[in-house]
């Protein structure tokens, strides 16, 4: 098997030194992919210093919100109006770019290409995707101001704000966009995030409630006072699932207590949340994850947290010979008790070359045609549009008749309690407490 | 020899520079993609995080080092309620077993191998490690379709009357990560006792019967020895690895019973204000592990220099 060494080649590791030396390089294989991931750091270089600069009342940014960041921290109840540099709006009779290219920044699997391709036949162009794992790193990525993006799909609205205050945006000229009056429900015209839409246009829509198998956890949830009670009394022990962020997982505890503003809560009431969960955890030997849509068809899990976007699609997912009657779903909301409801965000980046065609793209997603496409082909989430009715979406046999509970009607967003950024010293509260959940201390 | 030697230097058409020139795309390779990165590691974990977009800002200049994240991280992994004790406690009881495992199933084989194999050797080799021409990640996600409920593994258990329900092997159970750690990493061990088994001479075994000793004895007294620098050898390659290894338990076990350090690492590098906690794992991460590749150097030394004694 080894080669013999010609006389004249200088043996000058051994194969006892060579395996040595091996091992030896080994040493930097646990943590080389970790210690280059690292690498990849931002350009903005600004070192936290003390507490947010704004009073709630207007700055550079924007005017409105509540305080507690550099900008502007927008709430139902304080909506946040962001300024715009007119030199950065597009001119509303500019001209499509020729034959150029559009960069968009998405999640994985969060833009049907069907709506891409009919895109680019129309314009004549062509368009590029580049996908992140979460909002996180898409920040990071549209912060190295390398990729010269054009838009962002599925943007959180939490991560509006910093993102306008970092100057990583460019402001939309609604001209180019007509659809969004058009075919967007009322209450998205202008949001109370972006006051006048200067920044964004919605996406998808989607409730935050409970996934279970009623085959295999035989409680009525949908008949108890309060379901989620059903993860502290009789959860499925191994088989118990819970989403996989912080606001998510605390939020449900709070919610169970009542709450409905969870985004301006005290230490102890976060502490309180994440000792609730953690009697969760212990019970069920609970995991955290976003894969419900797979793990409940296939019986890896029974119960689960899910968002309603992932729950929609997750019958196809059944195995052969299983059936969609054994999935159920429930917005607690509808039991009276508080839940979570959210959107996200279609928003244009200012490093993009070809922003008029960035515009008429976004103008394209939300046509409606376009978006019944994408929603029914391809991302399962539902879009806030006017044809987009529960009745509609049902009779048109996308999810299963007891399933409809999984689309939103425009009144839900009133009626759910939204999961907002919140502020600096706040948010690293929240993230402590669900580390300290994962470590399970 | 050496005057032969210096005189043969003495004629050469080449610089001096010339041979130890060809290490500089490894030298190159090392000061890019170690070197520097594991200084912005340092730069990270002794930094703190932007204002607007809450991201880490690495602390270029060395003088402006803040040691307190550090700290932080130390005094969460050697308190026992600290956030990463258990972690690291499991860890090195998960690698310690899963690299033992690793031991018992590639010892006999490669002993097969280099001893028994004869002209099927090549197959043999080839049939063992075709599995792990396939990458790690749907090696990985075979195992879940083989141990979910309905599986291969919990029909058959079932069919044979050992389970009367399926095991949930993937609700966090310690051995369905050990024994995915070690599918995973068996191959490291293999290599190296092949290669140290495959050069024990014949002769020395003979000379072991010649003198009376059984195959048993000739085993623990003449080839066990001489094999125990590959065994060391594989057991670093293996077990160094698996200390980083966060994507078996992601995908086999996803619970906080079963929480590594790997994971305690990712998970803090995927929360932008965690990201300095994350590299301030790695770096206590690659302190502690210096300790056992110092004792792997030091042994192959000393047993470099007994052999050089004996001869």
């Amino acid at each position: 098997m080894v080669r013999p060494l010609h006389p004249k080649e200088r043996p000058l590791y051994s194969r006892r030194a060579f395996l040595q030396r091996a091992a030896a390089a080994g040493i930097a294989m646990p943590s080389l992919a970790a210690i280059l991931a690292a690498c990849g750091s931002g350009a903005q270089s600004n070192v936290q210093g003390g507490g947010g600069g704004t009073d709630g009342g207007s700055n550079e940014f924007g005017s409105g919100g509540i305080a507690g960041a550099p900008y502007p921290l927008s709430r139902p109840n304080a909506p946040v109006t962001w300024n715009v540099d007119p030199s950065q709006v597009v001119a509303s009779d500019a001209k499509p770019e020729q034959n150029a290219t559009v960069k968009i920044l998405r999640w994985p699997y969060y833009l049907a290409p069907s709506v891409i391709k009919s895109f680019e036949a129309k314009y004549k162009c062509k368009v590029e995707e580049t996908e992140f794992s979460d909002m996180d790193k898409g920040l990071a990525k549209m912060n190295t101001g390398q990729g010269d993006f054009d838009l962002l799909v599925g943007m959180n609205v939490w991560a509006l704000g910093r993102s306008i205050a970092a100057g990583l945006l460019r402001p939309i000229n609604l001209d180019h966009i007509p659809n969004l009056a058009a075919n967007c429900w009322d209450s998205f015209q202008s949001p109370f995030y972006d006051v006048g839409s200067h920044y964004s246009v919605p996406y998808s829509v989607w409730s935050t409630g409970i996934f279970w198998r009623n085959d295999k956890v035989k409680d009525n949830i949908a008949g108890m006072a309060n379901p989620y009670d059903i993860f502290w009394t009789d959860a499925p022990v191994d088989k118990t699932h819970l989403l996989a962020n912080a606001q998510d997982v605390l939020a449900m505890a709070m919610f169970r207590d009542g709450l409905t503003d969870v985004n301006e809560v005290d230490d102890a009431t976060v502490t309180a949340a994440k000792e609730a969960i953690a009697e969760v955890v212990h019970a069920t030997n609970a995991s955290f994850d976003h894969s419900d849509y797979t793990e409940l068809p296939k019986g890896q899990a029974y119960l689960h947290q899910s968002w309603s976007g992932n729950v929609s699609d997750a019958f196809v997912f059944l195995p052969k010979g299983d059936q969609a009657e054994n999935l159920s779903y429930l917005w607690p909301v509808e039991s009276g008790v508080p839940g979570n409801v959210d959107n996200d965000l279609l928003v244009l980046l200012n490093t993009g070359k070809a922003p008029v065609l960035a515009h008429l793209l976004l103008n394209h997603i939300l046509d409606a045609d376009n978006a019944m496409t994408n929603f029914a082909t391809w991302t399962g989430y539902q879009m806030p549009q006017k044809t987009m009715t529960r009745d509609a979406l049902v009779n048109a046999g996308l999810s299963p008749e007891h399933l409809a509970n999984v689309y939103i009607v425009e009144a839900d967003m009133d009626r759910g309690s939204r999961e907002l950024e919140l502020p600096a010293a706040a948010d690293a509260l929240w993230q402590s407490a669900y580390a300290e959940l994962q470590a399970g201390v | 020899m050496s005057s032969g030697a210096s005189s043969a230097r003495g004629r050469s058409w080449y610089p001096r520079w010339y041979w130890p020139s060809f290490a500089a795309p490894a030298t190159l390779f090392l000061l890019l993609f170690f070197v520097y990165p594991f200084y912005v590691v340092l730069c990270v974990a002794f930094g703190g995080v932007t204002e607007i977009l809450r991201e880490p800002a690495p602390a270029w200049n060395p003088a402006s080092w803040n040691p307190g994240i550090l700290g932080f991280t130390l005094s969460n992994i050697t308190h026992t309620d600290g956030l990463y004790h258990t972690a690291f406690l499991r860890t090195f009881a998960y690698v310690g077993l899963a690299t033992l495992a690793c031991l018992l199933i590639g010892y006999p084989f490669a002993y097969f191998l280099a001893r028994h194999a004869g002209r099927w050797r090549g197959l043999f080799v080839a049939l063992f490690f075709a599995p792990f021409w396939i990458s790690y990640m749907l090696r990985m996600l075979a195992w879940i379709s083989l141990l979910q409920d309905d599986g291969l593994v919990n029909t058959t258990l079932q069919r044979v009357g050992i389970l009367q329900t399926p095991y949930p092997w993937l609700a966090g159970k310690p051995i369905t990560l050990i024994i995915g750690l070690t599918y995973g990493y068996v191959p490291y061990m293999v290599l190296p006792l092949f290669a140290t088994l495959d050069r024990i001479h014949p002769s020395l075994l003979e000379a072991g019967r010649d003198l009376g000793a059984s195959p048993g004895r000739t085993f623990w007294r003449v080839t066990f020895p001489e094999s125990r620098q590959g065994i060391l050898a594989g057991l670093v390659i293996c077990a160094l690895p698996m200390f980083g290894d966060y994507f078996t338990q992601q995908l086999l076990a996803n619970t906080k019973g079963t929480r590594m350090i790997g994971n305690a690492v990712v998970d803090s590098l995927t929360i932008p204000i965690f990201v300095p906690r994350g590299a301030a794992l790695i770096l206590v991460l690659l302190v502690l592990l210096i300790g056992p590749i110092i004792y792997y150097l030091w042994s192959t030394q000393r047993a470099a220099a007994q052999v050089g004694v004996a001869a």
